[in-house]
């Protein structure tokens, strides 16, 4: 609750200036008490003073006193023994002289022999006073007495002086009472100022002003009266018998042999303070007025300052936080604190906005995104399905209907597990679910697979889908691609019967053209053989034609043998490799260079070979064809005295090397170059160029075996360059390599 | 020829081959090599087996064409490797190609040796050359007693 108070901003401003005025309150009640403690001290002293001054009077007054009783005893009127003239003589004296209660003459017995006074009684002849003049013959002073001491009912002084005889002996004792109502007039008295004398009973003997009031009364017992008592001389602070409450200095009164009456003057203290009081109400008013400006101030200022614009700045804090975000300060934006403050708060208050603003752009990206997204589903050739952790349908999009006959109002809600999925698949769809969602464990997710689904009205459907789970906070969902694919089963179901069909044709024609082969090389094989039997066993029963007939039919069937042998080679190589490996080409040139060694040392010729020439990926037969029917019609066709065949990588691109084989022979015209390729195609007669012509045929079907293609570059008489592409070892390893990781 | 009793009677050859002429080419070879023999024929593989289950005396060498009528020569020569009585006769395949993978198979299922018709003298000395190495090494010549 305090601190709420004081949390106000007015409150603190307010405690502020009370602090600030502070100091200045203390200065001046300090001030003050200085002040105060100085007119005190002027006061004590000047009391003092007057104290002492009167003391001092009052000694004087003893001296006098005794003067005049020493002259006294020298008048004739008084120590004669007449009491009528003595008396006269005193009350002489004493008309007008108030200084005296009265004058005497007093017998050694103390009876009074005369007075200025009627007196009949006698005095008390046991005070110190007298007895003192008795013995020691001198002047001497009583205590005060009290007026109920004395025979005037007065308060005084009692003198006694001797009066001697002639020879030494006290005759009398001349004796006058001091008044003490001289103090009562204290003509020296500042104004306000009283003055009390006391005996050492307390009594009030003397005073000014009114002192037929007081005189008598004994002084009340307390502070000032102890202190009073005590000797002095002194000050105190005290109430005086009248009750005002004044600075009281005192002193003994010194006329008395010893201290029995004290005089005490006392300044009233509203005027020894009136000065310094004035004084500092003057300030404290001063101060007042100044504190109450200064409050006002404050208060007003922070209003008009501090207040407005901080309640400016909450007013806009608190429209900023109800969502009002284009609330500004609305205050300047000055060097003040609160002008940094208000910058800095419309620098948030901007920059929320700002951020708000892109985050309702970001929104409404986000939400226009998801859209677009919702319609593409909407509108994928593929059905989008998705369902809950419970296996329950909560996408369905609308090729998901027309695949599977449900419609999405209808789908969704149903378990995936009695719509789509066949009866048997429904054990371990569940389960699948349930063990995902125990153990993470998801074997079919994230990849592609190929199921059964079930259509609405009973019949299946081949699905292609991809399922992918889909975790949002806790829970996790999966969504699904699903792809009809009948149509494709259907055509793939056609394609693999066409190639089986085709497989199955293409082994018939294998075999037929071996059992063909076969076939055709048993008649031929008698033929060959019983001409040659007929040769070797008749020949001397032959003549020359006849044994020519004979020579020209052994040839013929030997050519159609050779026919036939390549036939079989033409129809093997052209399938494809049963398995294709890496297949170093350097290593089947070597061979073929080799095995055609006695050619080339017969003919003078050369066959160059590259070095580093790149392996291919194929099956050895076939390459061996492909080169040593290239090497052989390079040498073969050659009419050059140093028949040469060179043998190289013209490029490689992509996934294939391209190699040529150069010959410097008889060059074969550009409108041949396609027909080279047919099978027992020949450009030349067998007289002239031996083999069958099926050579480039073999190459043909070989390279386009191994995927590869062959050209030719030739013109007539400037050689020929077979080109050959094969696919490359080591591109199609790392495909393989690839594809495994 | 019968002078020289039991210690020189022909050889006994079995020619499975249901090709007249390659039985005559076959005989011609036989004819013009050193080998003293009797031929025997069988036009398929069902009657090679009926013979050499018969009394007839077991023959000393078998030339098994491998394209026979009924019974292929292989499953033949199989069948042979598989009887205790027969197993050691030798076999020399007759074939029409030297297709690598019918010569392999020959040798796998326990051919001697092979021959690629036509049967001309040449072929069938190499052959028989070959044999005799196998008739040291394993079976007991045919002409000892």
């Amino acid at each position: 609750m305090i601190r709420s108070f004081f949390s106000g901003l007015r409150v603190r401003l307010v405690v502020l200036v009370l602090v600030a005025v502070l100091p200045a309150f203390g200065l001046i009640v300090w001030t003050g008490i200085d002040q105060r403690r100085e007119e005190r001290a002027s006061a004590e002293k000047d009391a003092l003073r007057i104290a002492q001054l009167t003391a001092s009077q009052e000694g004087q007054s003893v001296e006098s006193a005794r003067q005049l009783l020493a002259g006294l005893t020298h008048v004739p009127q008084v120590t004669n023994s007449d009491p009528a003239a003595c008396h006269t003589f005193l009350a002489d004296l004493m008309t007008g002289n108030e200084q005296y209660t009265g004058i005497g003459v007093v017998a050694v017995d103390g009876t009074v022999v005369c007075s200025s006074l009627p007196l009949t009684s006698p005095i008390n002849v046991g005070l110190p006073y007298f007895q003192q003049v008795l013995r020691t013959r001198e002047f001497a002073v009583g205590g005060y007495l009290s007026p109920s001491e004395t025979l005037s009912g007065k308060p005084l002084i009692p003198f006694g002086y001797p009066v001697l005889s002639e020879d030494g002996e006290v005759q009398a004792v001349l004796a006058a009472g001091l008044s003490l109502a001289w103090f009562n007039d204290a003509p020296d008295l500042p104004i306000g100022a009283v003055l009390t004398v006391i005996d050492r009973n307390g009594v009030i003997l003397a005073g000014y002003p009114e002192p037929e009031d007081w005189v008598g009364k004994a002084l009340p017992a307390g502070s000032l009266r102890e202190a009073i008592l005590a000797g002095g001389p002194g000050t105190a602070q005290a109430s005086g018998v009248d009750g005002v409450e004044r600075l009281y200095a005192f002193v003994p009164l010194t006329g008395t042999p010893e201290p029995s009456a004290f005089v005490a003057v006392g300044f009233s203290t509203s005027a020894v303070f009136a000065a310094a009081n004035g004084t500092l109400t003057r300030n404290l008013a001063g101060l007042g007025v100044v504190a109450l400006l200064a409050l006002a101030a404050a208060l007003f200022g922070g209003q008009a300052f501090l207040l407005r614009r901080v309640r400016a700045l909450a007013a806009a804090a608190e429209r900023l936080r109800a969502g009002q975000l284009n609330a500004r300060s609305g205050l300047p934006h000055d060097q003040g604190e609160l002008g940094q403050l208000a910058r800095g708060f419309d620098a948030m208050a901007r920059a929320i906005e700002q951020r708000e603003a892109d985050h309702r752009r970001d929104e409404e990206a986000l939400r226009e995104s998801e859209e677009r997204t919702r319609k593409i589903i909407e509108a994928a050739y593929e059905a989008f399905i998705s369902i809950d952790g419970d296996g329950v349908i909560t996408e369905w999009n609308a090729r998901a209907e027309a695949i599977f006959g449900w419609n999405r109002s209808e789908a969704r809600g149903k378990l995936l597990a009695d719509t789509i999925i066949p009866q048997e698949d429904r054990e371990a769809h569940l389960r699948g679910l349930k063990r995902f969602l125990e153990t993470g464990d998801g074997p079919i997710l994230h990849k592609r697979m190929e199921l059964t689904a079930l259509h609405r009205d009973g019949h299946l459907i081949p699905v292609g889908l991809a399922i992918w789970p889909v975790r949002s906070g806790s829970t996790w969902s999966f969504s699904a691609v699903v792809e009809d694919i009948s149509e494709r089963k259907r055509v793939e179901e056609q394609l693999a019967r066409r190639a089986e069909e085709l497989a199955h044709s293409n082994a018939e024609l294998e075999s037929f053209t071996y059992s063909i082969s076969h076939d055709l090389k048993e008649p031929l094989r008698t033929l060959e053989a019983f001409s040659q039997f007929l040769l070797e066993d008749y020949a001397d029963k032959l003549d020359h034609q006849g044994r020519d007939y004979l020579v020209r039919i052994s040839n013929g069937s030997a050519r159609l043998k050779q026919m036939i042998e390549e036939l079989l080679t033409l129809s093997r190589l052209g399938q494809r490799p049963e398995e294709t490996n890496r297949v170093s080409v350097s290593r089947v040139v070597a061979n073929v260079a080799a095995s055609l060694q006695a050619t080339v040392e017969g003919r003078g010729a050369a066959i160059e070979v590259e070095d580093g020439l790149p392996d291919i990926l194929g099956d050895r037969t076939r390459v061996e064809q492909i080169f040593g029917n290239l090497i052989t019609n390079g040498l073969k066709f050659n009419k050059s005295t140093e028949p040469t065949v060179h043998i190289g990588l013209w490029e490689m691109a992509d996934d294939m090397a391209v190699f040529y084989v150069r010959d410097n022979g008889i060059g074969i015209e550009p409108q041949y170059h396609q027909q080279m390729f047919g099978v027992f195609q020949r450009l030349h007669r067998r007289e002239e160029y031996g083999g069958s012509g099926a050579g480039l045929a073999i190459v043909k079907r070989a390279t386009e075996a191994l995927g590869g293609q062959v050209w030719l570059e030739s013109e007539p008489g400037a050689g020929a360059t077979f080109f050959v592409s094969l696919p490359l070892w080591a591109k199609a390893e790392a495909r393989v390599l690839q594809e495994v990781a | 020829m019968s002078g020289n009793g039991d210690r020189f009677r022909p050889i006994r050859v079995l020619l499975v081959e249901d090709n007249p002429d390659d039985v005559a080419i076959t005989e011609r070879a036989f004819d013009k090599s050193a080998v003293v023999s009797r031929l025997i024929v069988a036009r398929d593989g069902q009657e090679v087996l009926d013979l050499l289950a018969s009394d007839e005396p077991r023959p000393d060498l078998v030339l098994l064409d491998m394209k026979l009528p009924k019974l292929s020569g292989l499953e033949v020569l199989a069948k042979i490797r598989r009887d205790e009585e027969l197993s050691t006769i030798p076999v020399i395949m007759l074939t029409a190609s030297n297709r690598p993978q019918d010569v392999l198979a020959s040798y796998r299922l326990g051919a001697n040796s092979y021959i690629q018709k036509p049967v001309v003298f040449e072929r069938l000395t190499r052959a028989l050359e070959v044999l005799g190495q196998y008739w040291f090494d394993v079976a007991t010549l045919p002409c000892s007693t």
